[in-house]
């Protein structure tokens, strides 16, 4: 016992030593339809009955008849294995002073009235029987490459509509008011307890006021590891200190000058730390030791390029565009701490990054593995986590103790609240306040400090105003309020309001707006704020309603907020009350000339892309659309009452203000006079009708997605877009003779060279065009980054590798009488056309003709004409490149840079001319 | 009464020409004729921009790259005398297209280029890069549209931001102008996602911009040298652009969550839109800008300007005035049922209108995935309101027809209602700060022409959407379009 307490108080203390998140948050409990809507003449009207409800006064104060049905209370947390859900550190301190611990928190403090010694007692003793329920809490490591997810799903899928916003180490970044605080979680949870929380909350809280958003257990496990990085422990994981930037390169950018997209925490140098693949970078730093001086020896492989600094210095250069290439370097080393900085960036394509260490007696093996995140915070950080693995290790309740907090638990009034069945024995609360309408203002727990045994729920002014005028509302026997106040009522308590708007009341609020977001931002706030509920009741059939409210939707595929799950014992009536609430007049009912076989066809040609186009806005059977991703129109019956769809297709905006949803017959008038009758009510049920068949609907016309090859007939076609590899200023050119070559004009390059198909204009040619779009062809050959000719004072020079400015000016290009181009261009003050054409010999392939010209030519200008691993010197002057492809270029010779292999070719003027001729085969 | 029914009715029969007692009201292809164009056999053509040659044959760009010649465009049977000929392909969206000497120059993603055919074969030889030193990521947001020449020669490009957000490399979200030398000179920031540009017939340059951040719904916005056009992502390339003596200090980034005349007043250089289409009322994508320069061949909007719009597939009147030194006025409905989504438009000296449609991407209510048209005067005048100006308690009407003195006069004959737009970082913006004022009086001028509107009372800052539903000809036509939207930007202090 005495281990136990000790070890209580220490962490007890460690708890003390926090900057406790809230800080600001008021004490009163925080109800958040009470904290928005009090200053709200049109909507507090109903709050002194929502805190009745959530403050589950009822369960000690009984309720009856009317006044029973009025009230929703909020049930307190079931306590069954409570003990393995949460912390005994965190149990004792909570229970200790809940309001200081928790502010904001609707659990009243218990003890106030009893003598610091004989609190101290209590908690201690009822710590005790709530950890042995099922105690002690199971814990694994957080999954730390899970941060940046979660992260996402915190932020996105809707837990900032009622929670406060939290930067990327998992703290409150901002604090909102109304917010439903959090307390203390990396103190009270474990990563395991936390996350099968978030899987299922209704099964502690079951009165669904946190409704399940989170769809599996990955999803909960990424925020919980999300939350709970800041957990002492789940350090050990965090080897290194990452940020990730977006942004497009040729070679590392200087991240001191960039703003990280994302940062936090990694196990290694791992690529995946990034938050897209391409266009983008990463900046790693941590500390290792090294047990011995002496020499080390680093590789650093990476695609693209990669720089490694120790202790500030750089250590390796590994720069450019690249495909994973590997950079070996040795430095001398002190014994103990050094820095490690590592910076990577991707253009396209793979995204790789290896860092090694090897040493005289350290085999070679991943940096990572000796690193730690900070200097200091390695060895702070080592103290404390031993500290409390003793803590929980040692924990073991004591018998006694916990008998005694087992009578506390039902007479102090926690089982009044709280569920807790042992043994399949419920324990019974022995407190019974006076009836609810005997409670009288200013008494009891509604007095401004209450004395003795009444719970002090820390209520401010306002909130005990608000709960006097209710009971004296219900004590004038009032009628059952209509289904729109019962509806009214649901959605304050269960904070519907937070995102929707109904009858003009609630919808996002202002501060919370920017938390909203869409992956089609050009939807405005229709994309991305979840929709307005006026009238939902006569929209929705009541089946799909019902399923969306039991069991959450993400119907809207653009829209990263979900609805979440409320469970259907906590929602089920809103369906009937929606429907009472909100009447639409029947539309009368509509008979077809046509059988019913061309309804459908009529109405699928409606939808398709020759007539109304619906399509190209709204996905089809999970198919996706040219433009925004609309809600799939397979869907709509499914979802819609049948009256609603009739009404709402003849004028959007009546139903949606604002709408992007165009109105498909404007003035209610048909564009197609020859479809159905003409009837542009018939034509709006024949396309229900057709999409009632849901999933089965046949596709309509223009939503599968052709190919359009390029096909070149006697002349070459040119093709001037964006080309996997050869950049956002490609000149494809296909020539008849199946081979095809991409000029990259951003870098003067050739770029690419293949044979075959030229390429699939379908991307860009369809739809908006999005992306870059690789050869059609095969044996692409990417010919090396960087530009072809450059000035090299020395062969001992680095290929220079310049921005877009020094390194030249596209000029253009002519097009011979076979339709074949040549390009021109300057590099520095030497005019080159560039003229390529597929060869007449044998070996096939290209034949390149540059033609320069200059008034002072450089001394020493080169052709680089190849890259590789491996040059080899072949016959006729012909040279292999890794074994892909062959080159031959007067005067050719090979070296070697950066681990690499060159073939350069001297360009030697005569009178301000040169010529050279590159023949490439593959 | 029931003699003024009859002759109404008299005057219909007489005026439409056509009589049916089932739809008695003229209609807008009574005065304006849309003719279509046919394609060649499998081209699909995508106008992305129009230019005429001094010889009349018109040049078509396409978003597919190439240019094709149009002999003939000018035929009253298009399918039969029109001739096609490629003149270019494999460029890159074109989306402007001008003509000097013998060069055609084309504005395409990446680069202003012009174009020869040296050889007299029909096609293009020579593709010469005349600028390209702004950038491009590989974004299909990015676009550029570019102008005709101005007096000085320099063609206007207007560089849509990446993904229509954010200004991720140099001079997106600006306008530049590139001089006959082939200078870039950066000219204005804060563009968003342009549709079309174009010149008043002042000469004056123009550009669409459309709802989204910082634009509450699409407008026509000025573009002055030097000013700033109100989304501030791309000001980050003010360090830059410094070389262009134009432009002075970099300007201060606007509140979101204002209104656009109230940041107007703290931020000199912010230039607010001439003028706004309200959403779905007039359109949702604003895009190709000209203006009648066929001095009365297209009817008698001659300098007015014309803006398309590519969701609605409409061409849109408006007549601009300068108030406070700057440009603001009303926009009118002119013309519905085009073929596919608008683009570019132009004009023809001859008094025709070329409408160039594309709905790939984003969808219109003509549904031809692309169509070429002209719009034909069939010469007869509509009764239109034809200019609306502001005054300090009011507005000026004048008509394209005399008016019937006594519903001209009726104050009941109009409704007006103002409202302005949130000026926001957030896309898009309802219609707020709703006002309905009352008019006060309604005198017709001498001319019976013209009306002036007393309201009580003009507000500055806010659009003020006028329908003359009441309003009579003298021959007893109802206005082909009642609505007139006016952004009074500023309200002039002094009547004329």
């Amino acid at each position: 016992m005495a281990r136990l307490s000790s070890s209580l108080a220490l962490a007890f203390l460690l708890l003390m030593a926090l900057p406790l998140p809230g800080a600001d948050t008021p004490a009163r409990p925080v109800v958040p339809a009470f904290e928005r809507f009090a200053k709200d003449p049109i909507a507090a009207g109903g709050l002194g009955l929502v805190l009745l409800g959530e403050l589950n006064c009822t369960s000690c104060h009984a309720a009856e008849g009317v006044t029973q049905g009025l009230l929703t209370p909020k049930l307190a947390p079931v306590l069954d294995k409570v003990g393995s859900r949460v912390q005994p550190e965190y149990l004792q301190a909570f229970l200790e002073n809940p309001h200081e611990k928790k502010p904001g928190s609707t659990m009243p403090e218990l003890f106030a009235g009893l003598s610091p010694q004989e609190k101290k007692e209590a908690v201690l003793a009822l710590t005790h029987y709530l950890a042995s329920q099922g105690g002690p809490p199971v814990n694994s490591p957080i999954e730390v490459k899970q941060i940046a997810t979660g992260r996402t799903l915190f932020a996105q899928s809707g837990c900032l509509a009622c929670h406060n916003p939290r930067d990327a180490a998992g703290k409150e970044s901002q604090k909102i008011p109304g917010s439903v605080p959090l307390g203390p979680l990396e103190n009270k949870y474990t990563f395991t307890s936390l996350s099968s929380f978030l899987e299922n909350p209704h099964q502690v809280r079951p009165s669904g006021r946190m409704p399940a958003v989170l769809k599996d257990n990955k999803e909960t496990k990424a925020v919980a590891s999300y939350l709970l990085q800041g957990a002492k422990g789940a350090l050990q994981a965090k080897a290194l200190k990452f940020k990730s930037f977006e942004g497009t390169w040729d070679k590392l950018p200087d991240f001191a000058k960039l703003k990280p997209v994302n940062q936090g925490f990694s196990p290694g140098f791992d690529v995946e730390a990034a938050s897209r693949e391409n266009n983008s970078a990463l900046r790693f730093e941590g500390w290792f030791k090294l047990p011995a001086a002496g020499t080390y020896t680093f590789h650093l492989g990476s695609d693209d390029g990669s720089k490694l600094w120790i202790d500030g210095k750089l250590v390796i250069d590994n720069d450019g565009v690249h495909p994973h290439q590997s950079v070996t370097k040795s430095v001398e080393l002190f014994k103990g701490e050094h820095q490690v900085v590592v910076g990577v960036f991707n253009g396209g394509g793979e995204f790789s990054l290896n860092v090694e260490i090897e040493g005289k007696r350290m085999d070679r093996q991943a940096l990572s593995g000796l690193c730690q995140p900070g200097e200091k915070s390695a060895e702070a950080s080592a103290e404390p986590i031993k500290e409390k693995e003793k803590a929980v290790e040692g924990y073991r309740p004591d018998a006694q103790l916990a008998e005694k907090g087992k009578a506390l638990f039902a007479s102090a009034g926690c089982a009044n609240c709280h569920s807790l069945t042992n043994g399949n024995k419920k324990v019974v609360g022995t407190v019974k306040g006076p009836a609810l309408l005997k409670m009288r203002p200013g008494q009891g727990c509604l007095a401004e400090k209450p004395l003795g045994k009444a719970p002090d729920f820390s209520l401010d002014d306002q909130q005990r105003k608000s709960i006097a005028s209710a009971l004296q509302k219900l004590a004038s026997n009032p009628a059952m309020p209509s289904a729109s106040q019962q509806v009214n009522h649901t959605f304050l308590s269960l904070n519907c309001y937070a995102c929707h708007q109904r009858d003009k009341v609630g919808g996002a609020e202002e501060s919370r707006l920017s938390f909203f977001l869409s992956n089609q931002p050009e939807m405005g706030d229709e994309g991305r704020v979840p929709p307005h509920l006026t009238g939902v009741g006569a929209k929705l059939n009541e089946a799909w309603l019902k399923q969306v409210l039991d069991q959450g939707t993400k119907a809207r595929p653009y829209m990263f907020t979900r609805m979440p799950k409320y469970g259907s014992g906590n929602v089920n009536h809103l369906v009937k009350g929606l429907a009472q609430s909100d009447p639409l007049p029947a539309v009368d009912p509509i008979t077809f000339a046509d059988p019913a076989s061309k309804v459908r066809s009529s109405a699928r040609f409606l939808v398709g892309s020759k007539a109304l186009g619906c399509i190209k806005c709204h996905t089809f059977n999970n198919q996706k659309a040219e433009g925004i991703q609309a809600m799939d129109l397979t869907t709509m019956p499914q979802r819609l009452k049948h009256d609603w769809f009739q009404r709402y297709m003849l004028d959007p905006q009546v139903f949606r203000a604002g709408t992007r949803m165009p109105a498909p017959w404007p003035m209610g008038k048909t564009f197609f006079n020859d479809v159905l009758e003409g009837s542009t009510l018939k034509q709006i049920e024949g396309i229900y009708v057709y999409l009632s068949a849901g999933s089965k609907a046949s596709a309509p016309e223009g939503l599968t997605r052709d190919a359009i090859p390029l096909v070149p007939g006697k002349e070459p076609i040119i093709y001037r877009n964006f080309i996997e590899g050869a950049g956002a200023r490609a000149i494809g050119v296909g020539y008849p003779e199946k081979v095809n070559l991409a000029f990259d004009a951003n870098h003067l390059r050739l770029a690419l060279i293949w044979q075959g198909g030229f390429i699939d204009a379908g991307k860009h040619w369809r739809d908006r065009g999005v992306g870059f779009q690789a050869p059609l062809g095969d044996n692409v050959v990417s010919l090396p980054a960087g530009p072809n000719l450059a000035v090299l004072a020395g062969l001992k020079d680095a290929w220079p590798n310049p921005v877009r400015e020094q390194a030249g000016q596209f000029l253009g290009y002519e097009i011979d009488a076979l339709g074949r181009p040549a390009f021109q261009y300057r590099v520095g003050d030497v005019a080159v056309n560039d003229s390529l054409i597929p060869s007449t010999n044998k070996e096939g392939g290209f034949t390149r003709t540059l033609s320069l010209s200059c008034v002072k030519p450089p001394s020493a200008f080169y052709l680089r004409a190849a890259v590789g691993n491996k040059i080899e010197e072949l016959k006729d002057g012909w040279f292999s490149v890794d074994g892909e492809i062959k080159v031959r270029v007067q005067g050719a010779l090979v070296r070697e840079m950066n681990g690499k292999k060159e073939l350069l070719a001297p360009v030697l003027f005569e009178k301000g001319q040169a010529k050279l001729v590159q023949e490439f085969s593959w | 009464m029931i003699r003024n029914a009859c002759m109404v009715g008299l005057a219909l029969v007489a005026f439409a020409g056509v009589s049916r007692a089932a739809d008695p009201l003229p209609k807008e292809e009574d005065y304006y004729k849309i003719v279509k164009f046919e394609f060649p056999k499998d081209v699909v053509l995508e106008p992305g921009g129009m230019a005429l040659t001094p010889d009349g044959k018109l040049m078509v760009s396409s978003r597919r790259g190439e240019i094709w010649t149009v002999e003939n465009p000018f035929a009253a049977d298009l399918a039969k005398d029109a001739k096609w000929t490629r003149y270019a392909h494999g460029l890159h969206e074109v989306l402007g297209l001008a003509l000097k000497d013998d060069w055609v120059y084309a504005t395409q993603r990446g680069e202003l280029s012009r174009l020869k055919d040296s050889k007299g074969a029909g096609k293009a030889d020579k593709i010469e890069t005349v600028n390209d030193a702004w950038e491009i990521t590989g974004d299909y947001h990015e676009y550029a549209f570019g102008s005709h020449f101005d007096k000085e020669g320099n063609i206007w490009i207007v560089l849509c931001l990446t993904g229509s957000f954010n200004s991720n490399c140099k001079y997106r979200g600006w306008c530049v102008r590139v001089t006959p030398e082939g200078k870039l000179i950066p000219t204005c920031s804060g563009i968003r996602s342009p549709g079309g540009i174009g010149f008043n017939s002042a000469g004056d340059c123009f550009y669409t911009d459309n709802q989204g951040p910082w634009n509450g719904t699409s407008s026509l916005k000025h573009l002055l040298p030097g000013s700033f056009q109100g989304h501030p992502d791309g000001n980050r390339w003010f360090e830059e652009a410094k070389e262009s003596s134009i432009l002075g200090k970099r300007p201060e980034t606007p509140k979101s969550n204002s209104r656009m005349m109230v940041e107007a007043a703290r931020i000199p250089q912010l230039m607010p839109p001439a003028i706004y289409f309200p959403y779905k009322k007039m359109g949702q994508s604003a895009s190709g800008i000209d203006f009648d320069s066929s001095g009365g061949k297209f009817g008698p909007f001659q300098n007015q300007l014309f803006v398309a719009d590519q969701t609605n597939s409409t061409v849109m009147r408006v007549c601009l005035e300068k108030v406070n030194g700057r440009y603001q006025g009303a926009c009118i409905p002119f013309r519905k049922g085009f073929g596919s989504g608008n683009v570019p438009i132009l004009f023809s000296k001859s008094g025709h209108l070329f409408v160039g449609g594309t709905n790939r991407g984003w969808g219109s209510h003509g549904n031809k995935p692309f169509a070429l048209e002209r719009l034909d005067w069939t010469g007869k005048v509509p009764f239109e309101v034809h200019e609306m100006k502001a005054r300090s308690d009011g507005f000026d009407l004048t008509f394209t027809q005399t008016v019937d003195p006594k519903t001209a006069a009726d104050l009941a004959s109009y409704k007006i209602s103002t409202y302005c737009y949130i000026y926001q970082a957030a896309y898009g913006s309802p219609e707020v700060d709703f006002t309905y004022p009352n008019v006060v009086s309604a005198t017709v001028g001498a001319d019976k022409k013209s009306v002036r509107l007393v309201i009580d009372k003009p507000v500055a800052g806010h659009i003020h959407e006028l329908v003359s539903a009441g309003v009579r000809s003298e021959a007893g036509l109802p206005l082909l379009h009642p609505e007139a939207y006016y952004t009074l930007n500023y309200l002039p202090s002094n009547n004329p």
